[in-house]
């Protein structure tokens, strides 16, 4: 993969099926230190539910995912996903960052509170500390006016970037958008993908579901097409946006050219 | 009747009302928790306890208050034949568990309507269960069930007169002995406002606290 460092997420053969539903069909990939990973597909191609997978959000069937060199689980001999024990789940799940779509920021607690509540009480951060480098990462974000603030009382694009500052405040290793800028207004999109590029810029690790495809292009350095719950073709953003020969990526891309 | 003779009753009915006071706060002391553990025995994966606690809510809910009342009173003195609780203590049992029943079903429905997204936005944040529960689960449904609860302390306020069932000297008993010795209705009447009173008080506190919680919307 193009950019620096060494391997710190690995997922290999994950599969995953809703009762009758195969959503996930032996998905394998990685991902370098520093790396950005664009994910891209229809509707219902499973997307969103690998992002759970990695996140813990979802329990995976069978494969293995390892992450900074610690395995979240592994197969069995019969190939059944067999977790790690809850010490070290916990431990994988501080490394992650999850951005969704619809932000879920905490109503009840003003934006910095949203920010620093995780830090005190996950990392039992001591509340001073915890609020200098909140408010820190609001300023970076251009939100320190609204530090005080109820997430009720900002734009969607503000609610968005408020829920990036909130997971980076736990400085994970790789954070993960899963579509953050689909529930927004198309004026609204630019400023959460500048925040993303500037995030880029500072070797943020960053696994990215998104349907906009510019952005893709432009920012990320490994793209993944998906269809169907497998993985169609992956490559770099010129491979699979310039001359892809896959019938499917085609088609797909073409509903974005319209 | 006279005004006099009004000023005259009102020891009666201020130690009537004491007993209905002292029978809401007890109800609700035990009656809150107690309703919160069946809201969580409830919405539990193990689904015998669900069952079971369901079923529970069935027949309180399903049955009057009025002869639960009496069932508490004189089920352990007449099917057991041991001496069983006094009045007071029969009404406080019988109203907490009969109340818990309806909180239950209040912190339930309050609970269920808050988005998983909030729970799995902790979780990704690395809140344990009972921290997502405390710290964010629970302010946000607190604020949403305070108009229910506010609507089941009123009821409570007046179903207090209830207690009269298994011959507590409460409000009601006590406006009823005096409409009949006076033949007039102004005791009754005077009742009437005393609850007035007494719901007033609860929801001046009850609109208090849905002010106090209106800076966030959830
Ligand atoms: N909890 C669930 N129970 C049952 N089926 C589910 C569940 N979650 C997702 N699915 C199904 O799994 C399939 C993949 O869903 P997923 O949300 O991962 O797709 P996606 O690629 O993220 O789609 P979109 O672009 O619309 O967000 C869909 O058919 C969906 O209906
Ligand atoms: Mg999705």
């Amino acid at each position: 993969m193009a950019r620096s460092g060494d391997i710190i997420l690995r997922v290999q053969d994950v599969s995953k099926r809703f009762g009758e539903l195969d959503v996930l069909k032996g998905i394998s990939f990685e991902l370098a230190e520093g790396g950005i990973l664009a994910i891209i597909g229809p509707s219902g191609s499973g997307k969103s539910t690998l992002l759970r997978g990695i996140c813990q959000l979802e329990r995976m069937d069978s494969g293995s995912i390892e992450i900074c060199g610690e395995s979240l689980f592994s197969p069995d001999d019969t190939g059944a996903a067999v977790y790690a024990p809850p010490a070290q789940q916990k431990r994988l799940q501080l490394k992650l960052g999850m951005v969704f779509q619809t932000f879920h920021l905490f109503p009840h607690l003003s934006i910095i509170r949203n920010v620093i509540e995780a830090p005190i009480q996950v990392l039992n951060k001591p509340k001073r500390q915890a609020m200098e480098e909140g408010m820190a990462l609001l300023s970076k974000l251009g939100l320190a006016d609204k530090a005080k603030a109820y997430p009720y009382q900002l734009s969607g694009g503000q609610q968005q970037r408020v829920s990036i500052a909130r997971a980076l405040a736990l400085n994970p290793e790789i954070l993960c958008f899963d579509e953050p800028t689909s529930a927004l207004d198309p004026e609204l999109t630019g400023e959460v993908l500048k925040v993303m590029r500037d995030l880029a810029q500072d070797n943020m690790t960053m696994l990215v579901v998104t349907h906009e495809m510019r952005f893709a292009a432009e920012v990320a350095d490994h793209v993944i097409f998906m269809d169907e719950g497998v993985i169609i073709e992956e490559g770099t953003p010129e491979q699979i946006f310039g001359q892809t020969n896959q019938e499917r990526t085609k088609q797909f891309l073409q509903k974005f050219n319209e | 009747m006279s005004w006099q003779e009004v000023v005259n009753l009102l020891p009666a009915f201020l130690e009537g009302s004491w007993m209905a006071v002292k029978l809401f706060f007890i109800t609700l002391l035990f009656a809150l928790p107690l309703g919160l553990v069946l809201a969580f025995g409830r919405m539990s994966k193990h689904r015998l306890l669900s069952r079971v606690i369901a079923l529970f809510q069935y027949v309180i809910r399903g049955t009057p208050l009025m002869l639960q009342l009496v069932f508490v009173m004189y089920f352990p003195s007449i099917q057991l034949g041991i001496s069983g609780f006094n009045r007071f203590t029969a009404a406080c049992v019988a109203f907490s568990v009969n109340y818990a029943a309806y909180f239950s079903e209040i912190y339930r429905s309050g609970i269920e309507s808050i988005p998983k997204g909030q729970s799995e936005a902790a979780r990704v944040l690395g809140f344990s269960k009972a921290k997502t529960f405390s710290r964010i689960i629970w302010p946000q449904t607190f604020k949403r069930i305070l108009p229910p609860l506010g609507n089941e302390f009123m009821t409570l306020v007046k179903d207090t007169a209830l207690a009269t069932t298994i011959g507590i000297i409460e409000l009601l008993r006590v406006a009823q002995n005096h409409m009949n010795r006076s033949n007039s209705m102004i005791p009754i009447v005077v009742a009437l406002v005393f609850y007035l009173i007494m719901n007033g008080v609860v929801n001046l506190f009850m609109n208090g606290l849905e002010r106090r919680y209106a800076y966030y919307k959830v």
